[in-house]
């Protein structure tokens, strides 16, 4: 087995992390034994699993597959929960802790893990249930022959195994540091002042340089001065910016080696491409999508593309196609994963999800509402439980995943043509370039990237109190923000300046005072206590040090569509 | 003085006294105009600019009375509570002092149109009194945004 070493070390920072949250688990779970907890305890073993089989450590793979099992047994009821086996957890917690740091050194390292599923076993065996013997297999009679070493201690064998291994020790040593980039973790939230500090730093900035206007008398020294401190500004806070993003390639690198791997295991023929790998993306986010997105690949694999028999059959090429790519569009980035499939049955999910009892029996669905039916927790399409998926834990992980950070899935699927899923999730969000508007004498932020487009309203049709405007033809309805944002109609109001907002085919026309200009802004979250009200989005300090109200302009719109839906109904 | 003393900052609302633990408040600024967010809760002033974050103001003035005009000693109090940052308009900041048990009576069953569970005691200082509040519990319980 040859090892990728950037692939493995990058598992093992991501193992870490897993295995201490494992152990803090354990932990609590001494406390109080709740199948959430186990719940969890149980998607970091199903992590570590899927993780170590794609960057190739089998060892760990089918170690940490055992524990699995295990947990499944204790969440299912079958094996009471007990000290002695939170004392096992914390054992396995050891045991994968000294694994991967061992692992870091010498990638084919594996130590005896067989006597702790053997004492697994035998304390399950205590816990007075037969379904156990069954499910665990014995590892003596049926695995432990095929090991290499047959001692029972642990510590030794791992001992011997270094000294026995040294050829493939030295030849990692002797790997040429050429990947030259170290990976320093930093603490986010340290990142994050490092932002807020230049970022303040670069308010400070433009507001002396508005205020340049009213010193005519500080000469040319000054004005050029400042011109140049505003360059160093911006390029300082783009660097720092830069620090948190990252190609997308190596995310992509691991899921084709996944899809490699996994193919190979089910005996599927399988290609890969592989598109937009130069995209970059928030390292938090990265390293947040990396399971998600082995959930999607390894379904696609393992659900998606059929059989080179099957598909021969359909008369398609006997090699399946995975196409997974990245592009980068205005405010955020799609990730896309598509298969040559079989596709989704939608009548197969529809019965499958009544059978489970996760929607009632007489639901009307549309295909694209069944599609999204696999997000639910505890749906699971395959047929049997395998190594692979199907554990039903996948999917309404993935979602839930992506929906932390702020990003959606959206499932396109036709029969015996192939499955895509698609995946939008934000760019780094907190530089954005955005209008800056007037409206009743108050000044507002909305980013350019919501608005469609911004026109000078000269006439406008009337059709009782609903004003309309022609726009190259079509008719679009207007509506004033400041009904929106809790703002009396000021007579001395322009309203000249129409943004159009686009919302599925339909156009929504937002009326607001007048523009004062474009300019780029920091975007600062609001505090808990002042966040959540409708129609805003956020703040940003503004070039004269106000605070502005960035608006939420595709909001406003929705809630107008809402509003004369209703009405339609009422009528 | 004896032990077990405490200090507080002593502010004043509409010619009331007013104290609260002194640690509870970070930061005593200089007023600014609040400037206006939609959609909030009609005691919510606004919202300032405090070197680069963007903090709420409530005017205490007009919850504990009739607000007097702005002049140069109307001061905010910036107070961390557990939603983040809010900052509190009162009349005029008057000092820090230290109250001990003999000047600070705990609980007191007086009424008033305060919430109880804010108010921490009530403190002689010299022939005044002064009302202790909890301003972080105070802060944090306000519901800011309309539902």
């Amino acid at each position: 087995m040859d090892f990728d070493q950037e692939i493995v070390l990058g598992f093992c920072d991501e193992a870490d992390d897993l295995i201490n949250r494992w152990e803090a688990l354990c932990l609590e779970l001494s406390k109080s034994a709740d199948d959430g907890r186990l719940g969890e305890l149980f998607r970091i073993a199903h992590n570590i699993k899927g993780g170590s089989r794609a960057v190739g450590l089998n060892e760990l793979g089918d170690f940490i597959h055992k524990i699995e099992d295990g947990i499944t047994l204790i969440r299912e009821g079958k094996v009471g929960f007990s000290v002695k086996i939170n004392s096992l957890l914390l054992e396995t917690q050891k045991l994968l802790s000294d694994w991967i740091s061992s692992v870091r050194k010498d990638f084919s390292f594996a130590p005896d893990w067989k006597p702790l599923v053997n004492r697994y076993k035998a304390a399950f065996q205590g816990e007075g249930s037969s379904v156990t013997i069954a499910a665990i297999p014995s590892e003596t009679s049926k695995d432990f022959p095929k090991s290499t070493e047959p001692d029972v201690a642990a510590p030794q064998v791992v001992e011997r195994e270094q000294k026995e291994k040294p050829v493939v020790a030295a030849k990692v040593a002797s790997q040429p540091a050429a990947t030259g980039h170290e990976t320093v973790r930093v603490s986010a939230q340290k990142l994050d002042q490092l932002l807020q500090a230049i970022g303040e730093l670069s308010i400070h900035q433009s507001i002396i340089w508005h205020a340049r206007n009213h010193f005519s008398s500080a000469g040319k020294m000054i004005t050029h001065s400042v011109q140049l401190s505003q360059k160093l500004t911006k390029e300082l806070y783009d660097r720092a910016l830069s620090l948190r993003m990252q190609p997308i390639q190596s995310l992509f690198q691991r899921l084709e080696r996944n899809v490699m791997e996994l193919s190979t295991s089910l005996g599927k023929e399988v290609d890969v491409a592989v598109v937009g790998g130069d995209v970059e993306l928030d390292k938090t986010v990265m390293e947040k999508i990396v399971d998600p997105m082995t959930h999607i690949v390894r379904n696609a694999i393992d659900h998606g593309v059929e059989t080179a028999e099957a598909r021969i059959a359909t008369g398609k090429s006997a090699r399946g196609l995975i196409t997974i790519s990245a592009t980068q569009d205005a405010g955020s980035i799609e990730i896309r994963v598509s298969d040559d499939g079989k596709g989704l049955r939608a009548d197969k999910l529809l019965q499958k999800a009544q059978e489970k009892q996760l929607i009632s029996a007489d639901a009307e669905l549309t295909e694209n509402e069944i599609f999204q039916l696999i997000f639910l927790p505890g749906f699971s399409t395959a047929e049997k439980v395998t190594d692979v998926s199907g554990r039903g834990v996948g999917m309404d992980v993935v979602k839930r995943a992506l929906e932390e950070l702020q990003g959606t899935i959206r499932i396109e699927s036709e029969v015996g043509k192939g499955t895509s899923f698609n995946i939008s999730l934000p760019t780094s969000v907190s530089i954005v370039d955005a209008m800056i508007f007037g409206l009743c004498g108050q000044k507002y932020v909305v980013p350019v990237t919501e608005l469609d487009e911004v026109i000078d309203l000269t006439s406008s049709i009337e059709l009782g109190e609903q004003k309309m405007f022609s726009l190259r033809g079509q008719i679009v309805p207007i509506i004033g923000l400041n009904n929106y944002l809790s703002h009396k109609r000021d007579p001395k109001s322009k309203f000249q300046t129409l943004f159009i907002c686009k919302r599925g085919t339909k156009r929504i026309g937002l009326l607001a005072d007048e523009v004062f200009g474009e300019q780029q802004i920091v975007v600062r979250p609001l505090n808990e206590n002042i966040s959540g009200a409708f129609g805003l989005l956020g703040g940003t300090i503004l070039s004269n040090g106000e605070p502005g109200i960035i608006v939420d302009v595709p909001a406003i719109a929705d809630r107008y569509l809402k509003e004369i839906s209703n009405e339609g109904v009422a009528a | 003085m004896t032990g077990n003393e405490e200090k507080y900052l002593v502010y004043a609302i509409c010619d009331e006294l007013y104290g609260s633990p002194l640690l509870s408040v970070r930061e005593v600024l200089e007023y600014q105009k609040p400037k206006f967010m939609p959609n909030m809760a009609k005691h919510f002033s606004g919202v300032v600019n405090v070197r680069g974050a963007i903090v709420g103001v409530v005017d205490l003035r007009t919850k504990f009375g009739s607000p007097a005009d702005i002049n140069r000693k109307t001061s905010m109090l910036l107070c961390d509570t557990e939603t983040g940052p809010i900052a509190a308009v009162v009349d005029h900041v008057d000092c820090v002092v230290a109250f001990g048990d003999a000047d600070l009576e705990r609980k007191p069953p007086v009424q008033s149109k305060l919430d109880q569970s804010y108010l921490l005691g009530v403190a002689k200082m010299k022939e005044k009194l002064v009302t202790i509040i909890d301003l972080n519990k105070s802060l944090s319980e306000e519901n800011l945004k309309v539902a």
